[in-house]
């Protein structure tokens, strides 16, 4: 016996009325990657008053001319510890300070440290973790620019 | 010229050709002059500390006016003209400044500045006009709690733009009446900031009325009334608004809404649904609380609604009970709206964040158009404020009168 089958014109309005709507509904919802802000490291000058509606500091970090003009700071000593952040504090204090102001960027430092030391000096992951940090914003990409115009040979940066 | 473009010059014609083609008739200039004020104080018990820094960035506490001068003239059977400016929290603004040009009921031409048609509570939007000393959240212009979290409401009321409307009205016997509008306006917009993440509403209310986004917003409403008899009547309506609102014209918003009004002898029964959803610039990623999410990453969705009832206790004392919110669903900018710059900031809002308030209402009339109004409001937020709190009170008590 031959079973009736839907016409396909009423199964194909159902289908495209379902498609409607959930393309509808999708088009309203939308979609994030993980917290860049969940590293647990505090930004520097967070709640501090300075013309922020968020009551954050300004700041001026994004300027990305990496001289060494930049305010004087205790995160800027020339005795960081290793070539790379003393070449950075000497060179790059601007960038290095805006990095360290942004909640997002502190967080990506963080990152990038874990990501270096699990490099095991593989040249193909460090470039990885450089290259994923700097992709993080135009704050990482400031310090890096910065850091690779100064401090190449000291932080071991690989070529872009 | 665009499809668009000729469609708007076809009407604008037939308007003026309808226009010319009816005999003169006599008619004597009518001007009519209103006004309306407020005052009203906001009084928040918890400390200004616990709600956020004192100032724009949580709500404007204390003394608070609204005042507005309108002046309406009938130059002719089919031509008039209105100018209504008005001193508001952010000094003073030009609420009003129009031509409607009017073929008949069903066909009137409105050219100027102006708030489009958009939902029902923009009708009411004056503060003589509605028995809060607030607006209903969706349509909050900063007298929020938080506000500065939350950017003010879905459709910020008014939202007075250059533009031209066509407008009009069809009755369907005397059960049934059909309102209809389609604009093309200037619409919202944000120059400043390098990576715009949400309107600057600064910029709307400047006397700076121009905008290098280049591309006009369009939208339109369709309400449709059924009157059950002299004292009742429904109202429903659904509306519309799409744009671009940054200097490249790239980053689109898009505004819809329904909204649903009864009236059963004296007591009123109102409700609004509205939801915005708008692009953000996400070039620059560390802005944002949240990596981009590669696909569907780059808007975010404000939902708003309210749900009030408007009682009359006596001839001179109403009450008013309103239940309104706002959900926030997407990526968080840390930059400041408006700041043009992307420096860092902390916003408290998360990936989905919620506002409710409850409102309890009462307005007594001591003369014909003179009232006072007081409301207690309870708060509630997904999230905590400094102090840890998730709920907060706060006391409005105002004066309005108009003539």
């Amino acid at each position: 016996m031959r079973r009736r089958a839907l016409r396909p014109g009423i199964s194909g309005r159902i289908a495209s009325a379902l498609a409607l709507g959930a393309a509808a509904c999708s088009s309203f919802y939308p979609q994030v990657g993980p917290s860049q802000e969940s590293c647990g490291v505090e930004p520097l000058h967070v709640g501090s008053t300075g013309g922020s509606e968020y009551g954050a500091s300004a700041g001026d970090g994004y300027d990305t001319s990496g001289a060494a003009d930049g305010p004087p700071s205790d995160m800027c000593s020339i005795d960081a510890g290793s070539a790379c952040d003393d070449c950075e504090s000497k060179w790059c204090c601007p960038t290095r300070l805006a990095c360290y102001e942004d909640p997002v960027c502190v967080c990506a430092d963080m990152a990038m440290d874990v990501c270096l030391a699990s490099a095991n000096a593989s040249p193909k992951v460090t470039a990885s973790c450089w290259a994923s940090f700097t992709a993080t914003g135009n704050v990482e990409a400031a310090r890096v620019a910065c850091e690779r115009a100064w401090c190449t040979g000291p932080c071991a940066i690989p070529a872009p | 010229m665009s499809s668009r473009g000729l469609l708007l010059a076809i009407v604008i014609v037939a308007v003026m050709a309808l226009v010319a083609h009816r005999p003169a008739l006599a008619f004597d200039e009518e001007r009519n002059f209103a006004g309306s004020a407020q005052l009203d104080y906001d009084f928040v018990p918890s400390e200004p500390g616990a709600v956020a820094a004192p100032g724009p960035a949580t709500t404007f506490q204390g003394f608070t006016l609204e005042s507005a001068l309108k002046v309406a003239v009938d130059i002719s059977d089919h031509l008039s003209a209105n100018v209504k400016a008005c001193y508001g929290c952010h000094g003073f603004e030009l609420d009003m400044a129009y031509f409607d040009l009017r073929a008949a009921d069903e066909l009137n031409l409105r050219v100027g500045r102006f708030s489009p048609s958009f939902g029902a509570f923009n009708l009411r939007h004056d503060p003589a006009n509605h028995m809060t000393s607030d607006k209903p959240l969706p349509y909050d212009m900063g007298r929020m709690l938080r506000k500065g979290d939350w950017y003010n409401g879905v459709l910020p009321s008014p939202f007075p733009t250059n533009g031209a409307e066509l407008n009009g009205t069809h009755w369907i016997g005397d059960v049934a009446q059909l309102d209809y509008a389609g604009y093309v306006v200037m619409g919202f917009k944000n120059d400043t900031d390098p990576n715009p993440t949400d309107f600057n509403l600064q910029e709307s209310h400047l006397p700076y009325y121009v905008t290098s986004d280049p591309r006009p917003a369009a939208g339109s409403r369709i309400a449709l009334t059924l009157k059950a008899g002299d004292k009742s009547d429904m109202t429903l309506g659904g509306s519309g608004m799409f744009g671009t609102y940054d200097p490249n014209n790239r980053l689109t918003y898009a505004i819809v809404g329904g909204d649903l009004s009864l009236r059963v002898g004296r007591t009123a029964v109102r409700m609004e649904y509205l939801v915005r959803r708008q692009q953000m610039d996400t070039s620059n990623p560390d802005i944002f609380k949240y990596a981009i999410a590669p696909v569907g990453g780059d808007f975010f969705a404000k939902h708003g609604a309210y749900v009030e009832v408007e009682q009359p206790l006596t001839n001179a004392l109403d009450v008013l009970a309103r239940g309104d919110g706002m959900y926030r669903v997407g990526n968080v900018s840390n930059a400041v709206v408006g700041s043009g710059s992307d420096a860092p900031g902390y916003s408290p809002l998360s990936y989905e964040s919620w506002v409710a308030r409850e409102t309890l209402a009462l307005a007594f009339s001591v003369e014909r158009n003179f009232r006072f109004k007081g409301s207690v409001e309870l708060w509630e937020f997904s999230y905590a404020d400094m102090a840890g709190r998730e709920a907060e009170l706060s006391f409005h008590l105002g004066a309005v009168g108009s003539f």
